[in-house]
């Protein structure tokens, strides 16, 4: 391809633009690119040139003479544009930059601390790399993990996938140290199960040797849109730097999609508030279908002693992160004191694949709350309860994290926890994919390849896979097709959205903040670990009222570019409320009860009729269509797989062992 | 209901001339129980008062995002109890340029972390991670792995902040890079040669360092050990107030 042809920008969007005709738009953006640079330079105004408002804020020096913000931006031409920087995002780049291609990768937050890599900072991580039997007994440990409604051509992928990536070997290599047992090896690697967890895997070593490999990273720089070519594939993507509001247009060849999930909706999350689903709002905006967004991996941790609820929403107690282990999962207690999760391990059924000791554990814990022996997050004792105390005498109680936490905030905070602390329930990933090819995990967007969370609760292992996936197959496809074209047209009309949301001056304006913690409310209140049809569809109206008659109001304060915080949160929240959407129809089809969608009016597990996967479909016309098809079995048949899962019913009261 | 009185330094550098001093009221119900961290209170203001440039996003000290001198002294938001009665001030972490408010562009010291080239220097791929001594782990190589790059410790480095010697020291925090490897006994690179060229010698050995570090790692005496072993091997400088070289 000929240097003119590859900066060929070219205006293939049909639709008028509301208020400014094509030809302005066309030499507008001429310009913008062409003087990007320029722009970048001298985009504020000198110091001292700042003039009071009336209400004595200071205005922006950002708006340009026609009082609108500077919608210039700066282009990068790239072969894979991957959009996410967690451990998906990270083990995409790696795959791409090996093919010998140009790589980008934007990342919301500092590059190797964000999003879910925030979590990871000292991370149970699983792998089937050092397992030398049947991969497919990797795809049952999954199977049985995620209550059977796996695409099980697509998980037989990605198990293939870890063993080729070794992610432990990798992330070893880059110079994480992995917990060792007393024996010198790493934790679990010598256990011969068909998956097996490693402790204290580090995210940030991994980020400084992409960065060193030569990958493009432009992190604190969130996602906004992708861009299309007139065929309809990918042709890049734009992100906004939230640390000068600058807007970075990629064009590239094929796109990773690498976003992790929407838990910071949940209201309540161990994860970062980087995770408000960008990524799977644009999959819903540009018309894909959404599969299984009813469910969540949910955790039982402290966020307040005794679980109470702050009001600013989501403060984790730094000396109580202490999740769910897997050797030390008789810490849970009900309110009478009774051990509730005692004797997993020792239930050789539930013992051979560790996710599900772990849902059993998560199981007993939603009956307890379902019958009232557990009361979650009320601040009145009455929850699951925790004993945290061994956490600082057992140094070799599974993943030292937790324990490595506690004394940390002990020394910090200077306090220590001599007694059982209240948990309520958390989400900590969400499940939500469209539909992809099984082996390369492109989209029905060709281009467009997706990485973001999946079905299972051991995400650690099935993100890196499906970044390797997704990066080694938008490599190959990149390396053998030209640079689509980008409509400028577009480029501007998400440019406008964005910075409008920065200019708006709503006649009856309302805080991004206000709408940002009624949602979070609104979900966990409707959509938290156990739900009901009244409480769900409750739910979905007070979202539809929220997107009908708040986002219309949604005010930005302060008009800076710099840092702010409210107008992220306003190009956020969007994100959030279509998810949010997408949660509660989806949970309202599914009836019965599968982990981790716990129904008091559907409570039995129902294989026949839903041992399914539900779609949820945002219309152009705004409307949304429900859907379920019959799971993908091709590795293990149904029949098969109805015979191996768990069963669940919520109406039996928890035998305490 | 208990009040506690934080001063934040705000500045834009968009518009403002100079950074200046706001003080907030911030209302806790649960003193009994719990504390009041320079987090929370962050979150308050931000949620129910104004807009204010400050980051975060594990909020249980894990990611190192949210360092910020309170009171003077480098912490984590997070990990930072407040008093009631007592005027707290929070400022940006010292040193570094002001992105907004209590916001850092850390880039010029994470560039060392990954100057420092920590990945391990193995002949052949690591196919399976290799053992390693029990004790070597839990004593030294994994404490090491828990520095959460919050860069504490450049704020109130004294050969750094005060002697100037940001040409020829590689810093506290990138040099536990250097350490991590010397110690591991799979890396087959000259770690203790790299960590002399770094500047190990221009260490002053203050140990500021530890007392504000999160992950509590040794670092005053990690680079002793690195300086020890380095001029076991003459690989000391005769003057260590001069730098050596090459630098860095």
């Amino acid at each position: 391809m000929s240097a003119d042809e590859k900066s060929k920008v070219t205006d293939s969007d049909q639709k008028p633009q509301k208020g400014i005709t094509r030809k302005n738009f066309l030499r507008g953006s001429a310009f913008a690119v062409l003087g990007a640079a320029a722009t970048a330079a001298s985009g504020g105004v000198a110091f001292g040139d700042t003039k009071k408002e009336s209400n004595g804020k200071t205005s922006a020096a950002t708006k340009t003479h026609n009082g609108k913000t500077d919608r210039s931006y700066i282009t990068h031409d790239t072969d894979v544009l991957i959009i996410g920087g967690g451990i998906a995002g990270m083990a995409a780049a790696r795959q791409a930059v090996k093919a010998g291609l140009n790589v980008s990768m934007i990342d919301k937050g500092p590059a190797g601390h964000s999003g879910g890599s925030g979590m990871a900072w000292g991370h149970t991580f699983v792998t089937n790399e050092f397992y030398e039997g049947d991969v497919k007994n990797s795809v049952m440990a999954f199977l049985v993990d995620c209550s059977g409604i796996i695409d099980q051509e697509n998980y037989l992928a990605l198990c293939k996938a870890t063993k080729e990536g070794r992610p432990i070997a990798f992330a070893e290599q880059c110079g994480t140290v992995q917990q060792r047992n007393d024996k010198g090896n790493v934790a679990h690697m010598d256990d011969g199960g068909p998956i097996t967890f490693v402790y204290e895997y580090r995210a940030r070593h991994e980020a400084q040797h992409i960065i060193h490999s030569g990958v493009h990273v432009f992190d604190n720089t969130m996602v906004v849109d992708i861009l299309r070519a007139p065929d309809g594939s990918v042709a890049g993507g734009v992100g906004i730097n939230l640390y000068t509001g600058e807007a970075h247009v990629f064009r590239a060849k094929t796109v990773v999609m690498a976003t992790g999930g929407y838990v910071w909706n949940t209201g309540y999350t161990i994860n970062g508030p980087e995770l408000t689903g960008e990524g799977h709002a644009i999959f819903m905006r540009h018309g894909l279908a959404m599969k299984d967004m009813e469910f969540f991996h949910a955790d039982l941790e402290a966020f307040r002693p005794y679980g109470s609820r702050m009001k600013a929403r989501n403060e984790l107690e730094p000396a109580m992160a202490a999740a769910l282990n897997g050797e030390s999962w008789d810490v849970l207690y009900n309110k009478k004191g009774e051990n509730v999760a005692k004797g997993f391990f020792l239930d050789p059924k539930l013992s051979a694949y560790p996710g599900a000791a772990f849902l059993g554990a998560i199981i007993t814990s939603a009956k307890e709350i379902m019958h009232g022996d557990g009361t979650p997050g009320d601040g009145s004792g009455n929850g699951i309860m925790m004993d945290v105390t061994r956490w600082y005498t057992d140094t070799n109680l599974g993943d030292t994290l937790y324990g490595h936490r506690l004394r940390e905030a002990e020394t910090a905070l200077g306090y220590k926890h001599d007694k059982l602390v209240e948990c309520i329930p958390e989400f900590y990933g969400s499940c939500a994919q469209p539909k992809i090819n099984p082996h390369t995990t492109e989209t029905e967007i060709p281009g467009l390849f997706c990485a973001v969370h999946n079905l299972t609760e051991l995400t650690s292992m099935i993100s890196f896979a499906q970044g390797h996936l997704a990066g080694k197959f938008a490599a190959e496809k990149a390396a053998n097709i030209k640079m689509p074209a980008v409509s400028v047209a577009a480029i501007q009309d998400v440019l406008n959205r964005n910075y409008g949301l920065l200019e708006n001056t709503p006649s009856n304006p309302i805080r991004v903040t206000e709408v940002f913690q009624k949602i979070q409310d609104t979900f966990y209140k409707g959509l938290s670990l156990i739900r009901d049809e009244k409480g769900m569809t409750a739910a979905l109206n007070e979202f539809l009222r929220i997107q009908k008659e708040d986002l219309p109001r949604i005010n930005v304060p302060y008009k800076t570019k710099q840092f702010n915080r409210d107008w992220r949160n306003a190009m956020e929240v969007e994100s959030m409320l279509l998810c949010s959407i997408g949660t509660a129809y989806g949970s309202l089809y599914r009836k019965e009860t599968r982990p981790f969608h716990f129904r008091t009016d559907y409570p039995v597990m129902d294989n026949d009729n839903w041992l399914a996967n539900v779609w949820v479909k945002m219309q152009k016309d705004g409307q949304w269509t429900v859907t379920k098809t019959p799971i993908v079995d091709t590795v293990f048949p149904a029949e098969q797989v109805k015979k191996v899962l768990l069963p669940v019913d919520m109406r039996v009261p928890n035998v305490h062992v | 209901m208990s009040t506690y009185t934080i001063k934040v330094q705000r500045f834009d550098p968009s518009v403002d001339k100079e950074p200046y001093y706001k003080t907030y009221t911030v209302p806790y119900e649960d003193k009994d129980i719990s504390q009041l961290s320079a987090l929370k209170a962050l979150r308050y203001i931000n949620q129910y008062i104004e807009s204010i440039g400050f980051d975060y996003n594990c909020r249980f000290g894990g990611c190192g995002r949210c360092g910020v001198m309170v009171d003077g002294v480098p912490k984590l938001a997070c990990f930072a109890p407040l008093t009631e009665g007592k005027e707290h001030t929070l400022e940006p972490l010292k040193g570094f340029p002001v992105v907004r408010d209590l916001v850092i562009d850390r880039s010029k010291t994470y560039d060392r972390f990954l100057n420092s080239s920590v990945s391990i220097k193995t002949l052949d791929p690591i196919v399976k991670p290799k053992p390693i001594e029990a004790k070597l782990w839990w004593e030294t190589l994994n404490p090491l792995n828990r520095c959460k790059e919050c860069m504490s410790c450049y704020a109130v480095c004294t050969a750094l902040q005060v002697e100037k010697r940001w040409e020829s020291f590689i810093g506290p925090g990138a040099m536990m890079q250097i350490y991590q490897r010397a110690m591991d006994t799979e890396d087959k690179a000259d770690r203790i040669s790299q960590a002399a060229f770094s500047g190990a010698f221009q260490c002053v050995q203050c140990g500021l360092c530890n007392t504000v570090c999160p992950a509590e790692i040794p670092i005053k005496e990690n680079i002793a050990d690195l300086q020890q072993r380095a001029a076991a091997r003459n690989l000391k400088p005769s003057d260590t107030s001069a730098p050596n070289w090459p630098l860095l």
